[in-house]
């Protein structure tokens, strides 16, 4: 493969299905790397789709992007994506809106959409990295039918990772294989001395893990995850894939899981929360959009004015509703308590894995839809998608979303292990997708 | 009408680097040169905590008495500001570094609520018509404590801040300059709403704003007014204290969890060497040297007031005596450090210069004279004393002084010798003028009474 023929299909893609924001113009023809766009790299534009960060060149690279580069990997472009991680469709972004590949008029999901929609299409790229607050790895993944993992919290480092929500962001590998992923986690994994949130020794051999039997392995089906308001194609294809793990020796058990309908709420509380501090920055003073200073009377108009141009309207939503939790007087009833919930949650979920390794199910409860239906959601019903990928962020777990439709749309399978367990969740991901693919 | 004051001190801590990053912290660098991702809020950057600052903090914490926290994490204070480079300020929130410290002044103690550590915010200048951002400052380690209203009058304000300066000196955990230590002020008249002033530097400049201050209310009750509850700021320049624009509502910082930087735990041991590594503290010093060298409670006070002072007199006190001693260091000394606004290290005069120049047989007057100008430039003492005209002068050299005098002031000596001894200062502070100083009076006065009797 030449670097021409990257380039040639980069521009296809991007013109097909509008894949591509910044392009590395000195790529150096190693192996390639797409990257969500809200992960910094030296001298490349990174906006994190946002229109406030529009033109601006980090000057440093992320970890994760250093960590690669040194494995023989550069960056070829960075990709589309909800302004700053809002949204799970990719249809929140202030420059282009990617098409799915498997059906244009249908969304990639968010927010690591053209990342997702990048490696599903590509002949050559195998390798991308994304980013998840509430599911942003594990749902454009599940809708673009690729692999997509995010890690325990504190594996991976964020430094260089544009910050949504801290105590939740995490980076990970979107591949077309497990293997590649379990590959491309090795590369990026590990305590970094620039993330104070990263551990020391919790890494694993993780390509060791695939081809590795799965026999005895007790994965724990939630009967939540089967519910009623769950696309019946959906459960379908996962009840499936299941019935090729149990064939192959793992053993079911139906579980259920606790809390489950404040998951919603008290993620979107906590992300929402971190997420209004986190976009107060953005304030054209030292980088991103500006407005010449001259014509205002003060900071504060000055302010309010680069960020109401800057920021798009769902940015602007979850600035409000954020800034609202922490309120003297609301801070207790909304932002305390969710911290305390979450709290709780975890610790359900550590009694969960006291008796399964993994929890299996679907990744997201619907297909892709098609831009007209994502447009007709409401903000809540949108929000309540991110159902069955949120616990893996707000808990600090590993998530693996490995496609396991043979036909139609895709459809992602959802394997959530406990914390550092990554090892397992490619384990029994490359043995399904072994068999899903002879 | 009682009055009310409490304070929130803003401490500078003088930590090799900044709180979250590895720029040094300097206290004068030209504009802008200080800087890095992490100070200047750049997006995809992260806070590291530097732990010299948590154990300066640990250490404040102690010498005041305070609980210290074992388990601390920081939080996020929400506000926009153009100094702030995230526009939100990394400080403790929920579980400061310490609570519940005192600090005794002479007849009373002063509680203070809590201790945290915090970054501080780029600073401004101000032009006329447009402000500049200098960050070296942002992300520079500060220490917020406040106090609880336990203050009545300014002189206990200024005493507490004293005594707190010796504290901080001999942790050797701030270095003082302009604008290193910063007071929050809030005061009110028992029973009236209170009023915050903020932001103001320096000793004076505090005293002056609570003095303003507490004048402006009393009057503003006397004509019947209603005092309202608001903040204000002091013009160092006007000395009055002015409204600032007032908010709409109570400031609410929405404060949040720092996520970037994980709980903090101190292991008891850890605590404990802290603990037992603690310098002796200026009041144990000032008692120590009352027992030990027999001098009074006022000289150990403004002896022990900066360590520098402390050890100067432990080191001479062997070789002159205690009493002359400390009120050389108490009088001249801190009255030429104040004027300079200076600490004694930092005019790296040494022990031995003032050795030295308090050998000199050499009034009093002289020795500051001389003290004066090492001040600006270090130089030997005695050849400071000779450059200035103070060679010491001999006692036939003063005796002719004195003759001459005799033979000018008649009227002087008419009057001294009816019984007036008032005359008789007169007539040895003319010797004294004509040696512009340098003449001691004791030995004059000696040469007059002689001659005259």
């Amino acid at each position: 493969m030449k670097v021409q023929d990257l380039i040639q299909e980069m521009e296809d893609l991007d013109t097909q299905y509008s894949l591509v924001l910044a392009r590395n113009t000195s790529f150096s023809g190693k192996k390639a790397l797409v990257v969500k766009d809200n992960i910094c790299t030296q001298g490349i534009i990174t906006t994190a789709g946002s229109k406030i960060l529009e033109k601006y060149i980090p000057v440093f690279d992320a970890t994760v992007i250093a960590r690669a580069k040194k494995q023989g990997f550069d960056v070829l472009c960075k990709n589309p994506m909800d302004e700053f991680g809002f949204g799970s469709f990719g249809t929140h972004c202030a420059f282009k809106i990617p098409k799915n590949p498997h059906d244009t008029h249908r969304v990639c999901g968010g927010s690591s959409a053209g990342t997702a929609a990048y490696i599903a299409s590509s002949k050559y790229v195998d390798y991308g990295l994304g980013q998840s607050t509430g599911g942003s790895i594990a749902c454009p993944a599940s809708f673009c039918g690729v692999v997509g993992l995010t890690p325990t919290y504190g594996l991976v480092s964020r430094y260089g990772a544009i910050d949504y929500g801290n105590s939740l962001d995490k980076i990970g590998p979107i591949t077309k294989t497990v293997k590649q992923s379990a590959e491309l986690l090795s590369f990026i994994a590990g305590k970094d001395e620039k993330d104070g949130t990263t551990y020391a020794a919790h890494t694993d051999n993780y390509p060791s893990f695939c081809g590795k039997s799965i026999k005895g392995l007790k994965i724990g089906v939630p009967r939540e995850y089967f519910g009623d308001d769950v696309d019946e194609e959906v459960k379908e294809s996962v009840r499936s894939a299941l019935d090729v793990l149990k064939k192959k020796g793992a053993i079911l058990k139906d579980i259920s899981l606790p809390l489950q309908n404040l998951v919603v709420p008290v993620y979107y509380i906590l992300a929402n929360a971190e997420a209004s501090t986190n976009l107060a920055k953005y304030c054209g003073l030292r980088y991103g959009l500006q407005k010449d200073i001259r014509d205002f009377d003060s900071f504060d108009s000055y302010a309010s004015s680069v960020r109401s141009s800057g920021f798009g309207l769902e940015a602007k939503r979850r600035i409000m509703i954020g800034t609202f939790v922490r309120m003297l007087g609301y801070r207790d009833a909304f932002y305390l308590k969710a911290l305390r919930l979450r709290e709780k949650l975890i610790h359900e979920y550590q009694k969960i894995f006291q008796d399964v390794d993994v929890i299996a199910g679907p990744s997201m409860p619907i297909l892709p839809p098609t831009f007209a239906e994502a447009e007709a959601l409401s903000p809540v019903q949108a929000y309540l998608v991110d159902i069955f990928t949120i616990p893996s962020n707000l808990c600090g777990f590993p998530s693996l979303s490995v496609p396991c439709c043979k036909k139609g749309l895709p459809v992602g399978l959802q394997l959530i292990g406990n914390h550092f367990k990554e090892g397992l969740l490619f384990q029994i991901g490359d043995a399904y997708e072994n068999n899903h693919r002879s | 009408m009682k009055t009310i004051i409490g304070l929130e001190v803003h401490i500078q801590l003088n930590t090799k680097t900044k709180l979250f990053c590895s720029c040094p912290n300097l206290s004068s660098a030209s504009p802008n040169t200080i800087v890095c991702v992490i100070c200047l809020g750049m997006p995809g950057s992260k806070p590291l905590v530097n732990k010299e600052a948590l154990v300066k903090g640990i250490q404040l914490g102690m010498a005041l008495g305070s609980d210290i926290n074992s388990r601390i994490f920081f939080s996020r204070k929400t506000y926009f500001y153009p100094d702030m480079s995230k526009n939100y300020q990394i400080t403790q929130y929920e579980a400061p570094t310490a609570s519940e410290g005192s600090l005794s002044l002479d007849k009373k103690t002063i509680r203070i609520r809590r201790l945290q550590v915090e970054e501080d915010p780029a600073s401004l200048v101000h032009e006329k018509s447009f402000s500049l951002i200098d960050y070296n400052r942002s992300g520079t380690p500060l220490i917020e404590l406040v106090t609880e209203p336990d203050f009545n009058s300014v002189e206990e304000v200024s005493l507490f801040l004293e005594k707190l300066q010796a504290i901080l000196d001999y942790l050797n955990i701030h270095d003082v300059h302009e604008g290193s230590l910063r007071v929050d002020v809030n005061v009110n008249i028992e029973g009236h709403p209170r009023v915050e002033i903020k932001n103001v530097t320096g000793m004076k400049s505090i005293e002056k704003a609570i003095l303003f201050e507490l004048v402006r209310q009393k009057l503003a009750l006397k004509s019947g007014k209603a005092l309202i509850q608001e903040t204000r700021h002091f013009d160092a320049e006007t000395g009055k204290t002015l409204t600032s624009r007032s908010k709409e509502t109570e400031a609410d910082y929405g404060y949040i969890l720092e996520g970037d930087i994980p709980l903090i735990s101190f292991h008891s041991s850890f605590l404990k060497t802290i603990h037992d590594t603690l310098p002796e503290l200026p009041e144990r010093k000032m008692q120590r040297f009352q027992e030990e060298f027999g001098i009074d409670s006022y000289q150990a006070f403004v002896v022990c007031l900066e360590l520098g002072t402390a050890d100067l007199f432990e080191l001479l006190v062997q070789k002159f005596d205690s009493n002359d001693l400390a009120n050389w260091i108490s009088g001249p000394l801190r009255k030429v450090l104040n004027y300079n606004k200076k600490t004694f290290v930092q005019t790296k005069i040494s022990s031995e210069d003032i050795f030295s120049l308090l050998s000199l047989q050499l009034p009093t007057r002289a020795k500051e004279m001389i003290l004066r100008s090492l001040i600006e430039k270090r130089e030997d003492p005695e050849k400071i004393a000779k450059k200035l005209g103070y060679s010491s002068l001999s006692e036939k050299e003063l005796e002719k002084l004195v003759e001459g005098v005799l033979k000018n002031e008649k009227e002087a000596l008419a009057s001294y010798k009816k019984g007036e001894e008032k005359a008789l200062n007169f007539l040895v502070g003319q010797v004294i003028s004509t040696t512009q100083g340098a003449a001691d009076p004791k030995k004059v006065r000696a040469i007059f009474k002689r001659k005259l009797e």
